[in-house]
């Protein structure tokens, strides 16, 4: 009576693409829902507000709230937001997964890992930049030595990257390894199917059984409601919408309760020499001096955003915008240790909403991290740095920097942004704090996984694509072979 | 929500008010005051509330008898099931309970929502079957005829449809199912497929009737149910010094159960005073004492039921998207053919800005020394991309925005005896950015979303930015002179 898959597979971002193409290389068959559209790269590039109209969740506004609201933004299209990152690249450092162990009894360790990362890499082309710097990284290269701190060049999913400056906008030339270029042309030659502008409203389960979903597919003239019946479902929706359909499904076991994000405080800073950050890829640096409760690196750059971080203190700011040339930015970022929620509307079937309260370490890490940031940033060169905090002015010398080694940052005059979160649907054995299993299987059903963002028992730390992509796989390679 | 149930709530609504009108036109408020004062509460109230509870704890044992081929459910579960509903059509429009009970017995029980909906529905046409019998009895025993013997003859109707219906689908499912697979062919594919189904989760959910001592069984706890919802009209009446006359109270309860079918505001405000005294008044009762009996029974029928739900939502976390989400979900759904499916069409552009938008916009972005022609056209696209975004918000806070710009707007008035809109341009900056920039926190929170994404779009707009790119060709230090 209904239509029919093997194995759904639900959103088609980092997540769903590693478990579909993982489940139709062994055979089964796949059908991807995903609610966004699907773009050829000759769609990509465009201008940021026609970029976030097409390729992001609400069209961007998809701020989390709390004392301090935190703009926060993801994909919505074919390849979810590994589509308009910046493909940073970072395994999980040991640390973090014994912590995941200690903590929630999360059954991984970094070898068995390691063989995931590896694959992920090979696929996705991960590596460092091959020819000279760019000038924004120049630059933030000679602020870190000179203050002495360590730090790495971060690898990249794009190899051969033209320095297009567009990787929140969709890569135009298909360097940046999105979902739909690396993995999904794999998968759809084995015969997974994806089926875009299809979102899932509702997981239909009986008993501990799920059977399938009810998705309004968008189709032109109408939406159509219709029920797809699957032997087994894995849940790849992101952070925000996995723990949101469960939720509106019936289904609670710990879910949405743990919401973990990096918060992210960016910076401009002004300098004297020609940085052109709109001509060249962003930072690719990071300091890894103060890992893992603070980072400090490089953001994304374009006019419209550098107004963005001036805006805080425009009528003081707005000036600086003809200095466009010569003003980089960059983020401090914590490891986040507040917690937060996700809950789905109580009307409509839409609508998300998210909280998130700073903790106040995470004030105090993001004090000192601008304090060190713009040290940095002077010892550079810079003849300004520009905090996205209201009331702050420019910081001019490394008095004025150190002041936030000992003072807190004014709460309630913060901009923060984050584009990482997670942890809001957590695996491991611990059964009193977890959703799913160590493999994802969600506790109390025996053919409903989860398998995205929402998953990392807590926050990393560190980008998080890399991990997804490899717990997703680990635990696809581990339902093959157990079934 | 959509045009016809927005019709339909107006309706009720409408309804509401007439009835209401219909009870209170004829009376003298000083004669209800009096007669509420002179009633005795203790010990009837209290007796009333329990009789009806105690027939809700007979639904509940329906109920779970109903389900009980497919579903293993406690009596408590399938009461909280019931009260659910009844709840929920106290406090929510449309009879949006019984999608709410519906939804509520699904995740509980893991039914397909049709056939936990074709339970409710079996339910309710039970209850009409027993009122109308208990009715006849009441009628039998009282000398009255004119309008209640009128509205009897109708009801009956109605059930006798019904219950042939329900025959039909315990007697003859098999046949019921060919018959629809037939008919349905005359409209095509989806027609007959969509029919086929939701008739055969309907004979499911009578399934239970199919062995004949179940019906009965069933038939009898429906009879019981309705005795205790007599017991609270029973024991209301020497609350009001009326002789307590099972034969009155069965008549009032009847006529009064099955005039609020009629469309109405939630919790059956209007219809249910009217119909319960017009009952009394046919013996006799005064106006003015029938209708304090029949607010005096609302109040025992709405405040125990609407707070045991509220509770049931509470402790469940049930949410009402999920109900509403369930009836989108019972309306037969269509069957993709996946394989041929056209791709979805592109995502809404831009709407048009309302005029506020384009002047808070004009306000916000800076001046330039782009040719009017060209501010014209920036503006035009700045404000349509924010009224977009501001659209895309969350509603939360979409409507907290829509609240304060109209407090703006008034302050505005009262400050500047104009309206925001009519305000010379450079009074209207200066005023915008007292808001967006200056030291009150709301009004800077208040115009966060609206600057930022106005600061954005304007400087991403390809004329900004060239003109942009021409005007940083200075040194930073000569730019920065001009500010
Ligand atoms: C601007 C930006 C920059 C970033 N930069 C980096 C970086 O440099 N390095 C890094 O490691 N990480 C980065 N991240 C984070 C990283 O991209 C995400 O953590 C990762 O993609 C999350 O994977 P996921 O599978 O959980 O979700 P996503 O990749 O977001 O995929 C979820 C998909 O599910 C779909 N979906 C959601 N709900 C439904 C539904 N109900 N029905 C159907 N489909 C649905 C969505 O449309 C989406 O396509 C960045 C993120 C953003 C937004």
């Amino acid at each position: 009576m209904t239509s029919r898959a093997q194995v759904l597979v639900i959103g088609s971002g980092a997540g769903g693409s590693v478990t579909a193409l993982e489940l139709g290389r062994a055979g089964y068959d796949v059908l991807i829902l995903e609610e966004g559209n699907r773009y050829e790269f000759s769609d990509y590039g465009q201008a940021t507000p026609e970029a976030m109209r097409r390729l992001y969740r609400r069209r961007g506004m998809t701020p989390i709230l709390g004392k301090v609201p935190i703009g926060y933004v993801e994909g919505a299209c074919v390849g979810g937001s590994t589509e308009i990152n910046s493909g940073f690249w970072h395994r999980v450092p040991q640390e973090i997964l014994l912590r995941w162990k200690a903590q929630f009894d999360l059954d991984v360790s970094e070898g068995e890992l390691g063989e995931h990362y590896d694959w992920a890499e090979e696929r996705l082309g991960v590596g460092l930049w091959k020819t000279e710097w760019p000038k924004s990284t120049q630059v933030f290269a000679r602020g870190i030595e000179a203050m002495g701190w360590s730090y790495s060049e971060v690898p990249r999913a794009a190899p051969g990257c033209q320095q297009s400056n567009a990787c929140a906008r969709g890569c135009p030339t298909g360097s940046k390894q999105g979902m739909s270029r690396a993995l999904l042309p794999e998968a759809e030659s084995h015969g997974v199917r994806v089926l875009a502008g299809a979102r899932v409203n509702r997981i239909l389960e009986r008993s501990g059984r799920v059977q399938g979903v009810v998705a309004t597919l968008r189709r032109e003239g109408r939406n159509q409601l219709v029920r797809i019946d699957a032997e087994h479902v894995f849940v790849c929706c992101g952070p925000t919408e996995t723990p949101a359909l469960l939720l509106r499904s019936g289904i609670r076991f710990h879910v949405g309760n743990s919401l973990r994000i990096h918060p992210y405080l960016k910076v401009a800073a002004r300098f004297d020499e020609r940085i052109d950050p709109n001509e060249s890829v962003l930072p690719l640096l990071q300091v890894k001096e103060f890992w893992p409760e603070l980072s400090l690196g490089g953001g994304f750059f374009s006019p419209g955003q550098l107004a963005m971080t001036l805006s805080e203190n425009w009528p003081a700011n707005r000036g600086h915008m003809a200095d466009s040339r010569y003003m980089p930015q960059y983020y401090v970022g914590v490891r986040g240790t507040g917690r937060g929620w996700v809950r789905p509307t109580v009307f409509g079937t839409e609508g998300t909403l998210t909280r998130y309260e700073l903790s106040s370490d995470d004030l105090r890490n993001l004090s000192v991290g601008l304090a060190r940031l713009s040290e940095l940033l002077i010892a550079a060169g810079a003849k300004e740095v520009y905090p996205s905090v209201w009331g702050v002015g420019p910081i001019r010398n490394q008095m004025d920097a150190v002041r936030w080694l000992d003072e807190l940052l004014p709460k309630n005059a913060l901009s923060l942004v984050t584009v990482h979160a997670f942890s809001s649907c957590p695996s491991g054995e611990l059964r009193k704090k977890c959703a799913t299993d160590s493999q994802g299987r969600v506790y109390g059903y025996e053919n409903l996984y989860l398998n995205d963002a929402s998953i990392l028992p807590d926050s990393p730390g560190v980008n998080p694509q890399a991990t997804i992509m490899a717990l997703a796989r680990r635990n696809t390679l581990h339902f093959v072979s157990a079934s | 929500m959509g045009s016809r149930r927005w019709l339909f709530v107006v309706l009720g609504l409408a309804s509401s008010a007439g009835f209401l009108w219909l009870a209170f036109a004829r009376l003298e408020f000083d004669d209800v005051r009096a007669a509420f004062r002179q009633a005795d509460l203790v010990p009837w109230l209290p007796l009333a509330a329990l009789s009806y509870l105690a027939g809700h704890f007979v639904r509940g044992l329906r109920c779970r008898l109903l389900a009980s081929q497919d579903a293993k459910l406690t009596t408590l579960t399938a009461t909280n099931v019931v009260v659910l509903g009844y709840a929920v059509n106290n406090i929510a429009p449309a009879r949006l309970g019984e999608f709410a009970r519906a939804a509520m017995l699904t995740q509980r029980s893991g039914l397909p929502y049709i056939q936990s909906l074709s339970l409710t529905f079996l339910e309710r046409i039970m209850d009409g079957l027993v009122m109308l019998a208990l009715l006849a009895v009441a009628l039998w025993a009282l000398p009255v005829g004119g309008w209640v013997t009128t509205t009897m003859e109708f009801a009956s109707v109605v059930f006798g449809i019904a219950f042939v219906g329900v025959l039909l689908a315990v007697t003859a499912g098999d046949y019921l199912v060919r018959f629809a697979g037939q008919v349905g062919q005359i409209g095509g594919r989806r027609v007959h497929d969509r029919l086929v189904h939701a008739v055969n989760q309907a004979v499911q959910g009578v399934r239970y009737l199919r062995a004949p001592r179940a019906a009965l069984v069933v038939v009898l706890l429906s009879g019981i149910v309705w005795l205790f919802e007599a017991g609270m009209f029973l024991c209301l009446l020497p609350a009001f010094g009326l002789e307590p006359s099972p034969w009155v109270a069965l008549l009032a309860m009847t006529v009064t159960n099955l005039g609020i079918l009629v469309p109405s505001s939630p919790g059956f405000i209007g219809p249910f005073h009217f119909f319960c005294k017009e009952a009394l008044g046919v013996v006799g009762v005064a106006e003015a004492v029938g209708l304090s009996y029949a607010a005096l029974v609302h109040l025992t029928f709405y405040v125990p039921i609407t707070a045991w739900g509220v509770v049931i939502l509470l402790v469940h976390g049930f949410h009402l998207s999920s109900a509403m989400q369930a009836r989108a979900a019972a309306s037969p759904l269509a069957l993709p053919d996946l394989d041929d499916m056209p791709p979805p069409p592109d995502l809404p552009p831009n709407p048009e800005a309302r005029e506020i938008t384009r002047a808070l916009c004009e306000a916000l972005v800076p001046v330039d020394s782009l040719s009017a022609e060209s501010r014209h056209e920036v503006l035009l696209e700045t404000s349509a991309f924010v009224e977009g975004q501001l659209e895309a918000l969350p509603a939360r806070l979409r409507v907290l925005y829509q609240m304060g710009i109209l407090g703006v707007r008034l302050i505005t008035r009262i400050v500047f005896v104009r309206s925001l809109c009519g305000l010379p341009l450079e009074r209207r900056r200066r005023w915008v950015e007292k808001w967006a920039y200056g030291s009150f926190g709301l009004g800077r929170q208040l115009f966060r979303a609206i600057r930022a994404t106005a600061l954005l779009a304007y400087y991403e707009h390809p004329l900004v930015r060239a003109e942009l790119a021409a005007t940083t060709k200075l040194r930073p230090k000569e730019a920065s002179s001009r500010d």
